[in-house]
């Protein structure tokens, strides 16, 4: 048999992306619902937000299986840890115990790109932002995914986070109201489904709350 | 020294320098053999150290003699832990591999749609090596438990060696007899991870799946590639399907379709594959599967029509083409 | 006490077909404080008794959730339960994230069972001394299991297991013709009332019992002291005189000390 058929690769690049936005006293978490392959949508209503804990929400994108396994592995800790703990585990605990679950696969890493929003055991938003082997930071907001290039720069500009650098350390959350975050979020999608062809149909946002959860849907272009 | 001792000292010596040197050639011609079966035997006697006799389902496969697709221990987990070396090994000695790098004899893609009473699934039944329609009658569906319905396209044997797991799975299952069986949602689940932990073997099953089923009921489709990216959709389709049949899915697909609509609609997506896809063949089955059961049809044929300008001179108005 | 020369393993048989040692864990069970399961249609209700080791201290688990969908309550050694309790629930992690399904309840005591089998069997092992009170639903309904360290199981409408059980026994065998179609308010009630039963003249109150529910559309919950003590106000069911007062000396082949000394195996 000639060698030259198509070679098969462990990875593939599933897309779609990922915005998170902490607030005062809420969270927000959005991602598109496509899932493609190529040139190929493969379905347009596939959730990639998944609820890790009563107050940790993570929104994967990238290769559709190691984000499942991913998923399934965090899940699986998870209920150990309630288990152990008699309690939900907290959100900075989460990221923490994200992290590691991708970097204990840093030779054959997840091709994962996450973001988990969530609000801390003050209340207060927050949300890491990671990279597939496990960097992470927390910040006031993130975008992941194919669609981060374009959602990035217009959060920069709309949101202006204070430096990092600043001493005293400044809050990084976001000064908008719930309902305005939700609609930057709404816009972000709109925008970004415009030129990238793996963000598109469907946008689906996690709002989180001392009220706790709530959904919201947007439609998006489906070309 | 006694001659006679002295001989057979001789002899001894000879056999032995005879032997080494034997093993030396063994060495240097079959290399890339013995340490391929090395690495095999390793792989499995880590295997069965691996696992622990912990449950019935693990006992089952032992005495099967066949390893687990799955790993039930969450800490060792889908993970193969040397990737790297795995890599290295692929790219040094690809030509010794026993783990599969390109297909053999492969079906083309499966289409499968849910309807008003439950799920529909049409397959061709061409078996391809390389290029050439090698097989003419390939069975590409099949029933799984009670209440599933399985169809692969991709490598042939790789299919059927799924199906063996599914034997092992659904025989387990029905020995506990105890009321509780499998639906099509567990069936998905299980193969994804089969899927998916053989990629990460790097030793994939060559297969895009499509499973359908009623339980109690309710409605279940969905799909899992070769790398165990898996979704449900109301309609679904592998490879060439996917880009010929699902717009026409996406068009005409209802929620309340009539088993007759379903057939006609399929058999609309049938045609074009036929029509536009080499390895398509004009022998196909359709599969039923609702509450009330499986049914795979009888092969049968489309009717097509040849006759269009384009397919009688594809180069008229098309300036500049051979 | 007990020694005679076949009990020094498990392994070896009495010439009268017995194990003892496998019948010595089975005694263990007796001496743990009491827990009751019943369950109707729908629910299963898990209670048990809390009985400190001493007055300095405070009392152990009984009873832990495996999953959503299953809890066990536990008489005999605590920590065999413990260990048991932790298998049951990588159990129904690992099935989980196979099929995505929750494991049905009769597999796992099966398993559970086999595994408790296992150390009857071999010389070096020893049986586990506990008894466990399996409460689950799945796809056919709620189910309650009763396993025992001879690694056998059975299905129960409603069972009690450890000191004191047979007053509760015998409090569920006149009521459980009713529970199949009992609320599942209702079941907890005959929950406390059944382990009103086991306190020999003490008052019933949250401190010295603990409660679960498992039911349709309830995970598996634990319920907490506040709710179980307005429970108790609520049906009035702490008053110690009790209803029909039950005969105590209930016919347990197995010759239960008549008086039982509280001190369990584990607090030597």
């Amino acid at each position: 048999m000639p060698k030259e058929q198509a070679n098969w690769s462990p990875y593939d690049n599933n897309g779609g992306t990922c915005v998170a936005i902490a607030g005062a006293d809420y969270c927000v978490i959005a991602a598109d619902t496509r899932m493609s392959t190529g040139y190929s949508i493969l379905t347009r209503d596939y959730s990639k937000i998944c609820k890790l804990a009563d107050k940790s929400i993570m929104a994967s994108s990238g290769f559709q299986a190691d984000v499942k396994a991913l998923q399934k592995v965090l899940a699986s800790r998870h209920s150990i840890y309630q288990h152990q703990h008699n309690k939900q585990m907290s959100c900075p605990a989460m990221a923490q115990l994200l992290s590691n679950t991708l970097y204990y696969k840093r030779f054959f890493p997840y091709y994962a790109f996450n973001v988990l929003g969530g609000l801390d055991s003050e209340g207060k938003g927050c949300v890491f932002t990671y990279d597939a082997v496990g960097s992470y930071e927390r910040v006031g907001y993130s975008a992941q995914g194919s669609g981060a290039t374009l959602i990035t720069p217009f959060l920069d500009n709309q949101l202006k986070s204070p430096s990092p650098l600043l001493l005293p350390a400044k809050d990084a959350v976001t000064p908008l109201s719930e309902s305005e975050a939700i609609d930057l979020v709404k816009t972000c999608f709109a925008s970004a489904t415009e030129r990238d062809i793996y963000t598109g149909d469907k946008v689906e946002i996690v709002i989180l709350n001392g009220d706790g959860i709530r959904h919201e849907y947007e439609e998006l272009r489906k070309d | 020294m006694i001659p006679w001792v002295r001989s057979r000292f001789l002899l001894f010596l000879e056999r032995t320098i005879h032997l080494s040197i034997l093993f030396n050639r063994i060495r240097t011609k079959y290399l890339g053999w013995v340490s391929s079966s090395l690495e095999q035997l390793f792989g499995v006697a880590i295997a069965v150290q691996g696992k622990k006799i912990k449950s019935r389902r693990t006992c089952f496969r032992l005495i099967n003699c066949r390893s687990p697709p799955v790993e039930y221990s969450l800490l060792k987990l889908e993970h193969s832990s040397n990737a790297l070396y795995v890599m290295d090994s692929l790219l040094s000695s690809e030509g010794d591999s026993q783990r599969t790098q390109y297909p053999y004899v492969t079906g083309t893609s499966v289409i499968g749609i849910k309807y008003k009473d439950g799920i529909l699934m049409a397959a061709d039944m061409g078996g391809s090596y390389g290029s050439t329609i090698r097989y003419k009658s390939v069975e590409r569906m099949k029933q799984v438990g009670k209440h599933s319905l399985l169809g692969a396209s991709g490598e042939i044997s790789d299919f059927q060696e799924i199906l063996k797991y599914l034997d092992d799975l659904i025989l387990n299952d029905n020995m506990w007899d105890d009321g509780n069986s499998l639906g099509p949602k567990e069936v998905h689940n299980y193969l994804t991870r089969v899927m998916y932990n053989r990629r990460n073997k790097f030793d994939p099953l060559w297969n895009s799946l499509i499973i359908g089923g009623v339980k109690n009921g309710h409605k279940y489709l969905g799909s899992v590639s070769m790398i165990g990216v898996h979704y449900e959709d109301n309609h679904v389709a592998t490879g060439f399907g996917n880009h010929l049949a699902r717009p026409i899915l996406r068009e005409e697909w209802r929620e309340d379709l009539t088993f007759e609509e379903g057939v006609k609609l399929l058999e609309k997506c049938m045609r074009n594959l036929l029509y536009r896809d080499r390895s398509a063949v004009n022998k196909l089955q359709i599969a039923k599967i609702t509450d009330e059961g499986l049914t795979v049809s009888q092969p049968y044929s489309l009717k097509t029509y040849w006759n269009f300008a384009a397919f009688e001179n594809p180069t008229v108005g098309a300036e500049g083409s051979w | 006490m007990f020694r005679n020369q076949y009990d020094t393993d498990v392994t070896t048989w009495s010439p009268a077909g017995r194990l003892f040692q496998v019948e010595y864990a089975m005694e263990a069970v007796k001496q743990g404080s009491a827990a009751i399961g019943l369950r109707s249609k729908t629910h299963v209700v898990l209670a048990c008794v809390n009985k400190a080791n001493s007055e300095l201290s405070s009392h152990q688990k009984k009873i832990f959730k495996v999953d959503d969908h299953i809890g066990v309550a536990i008489a005999g050694l605590t920590a065999d339960g413990r260990v048991l309790s932790r298998y049951m629930r990588s159990e129904c992690i690992n099935y989980g994230y196979t099929y995505e399904s929750p494991l049905p309840v009769g597999r796992l005591v099966v398993q559970l069972a086999d595994k408790a089998q296992v150390c009857t069997q071999r010389s070096w092992k020893r049986p586990y001394g506990v008894g466990l009170l399996v409460a689950g639903l799945d796809e056919s309904g709620a189910h309650l299991y009763y396993n025992c360290p001879s690694g056998n199981y059975f299905e129960y409408q409603a069972f009690a297991i450890g000191s004191r059980s047979q007053a509760a026994k015998t409090y569920l065998e006149r009521k459980f013709e009713n529970f199949t179609s009992s609320s599942r308010d209702d079941l907890i009630k005959d929950a406390l009332f059944a382990i009103r039963e086991t306190l020999q003249g003490e008052k019933l109150t949250s401190t010295v019992c603990t409660v679960a529910v498992v039911g349709v559309g309830e995970p598996f919950c634990i319920l907490d002291q506040a709710t179980v003590q307005g429970l108790i106000n609520e049906f009035e069911i702490s008053g110690e005189e009790g209803g029909a007062a039950v005969e105590e000396t209930g016919g347990e082949s197995g010759g239960a000390p008549a008086v039982e000394q509280e001190a369990a195996p584990m607090d030597i």
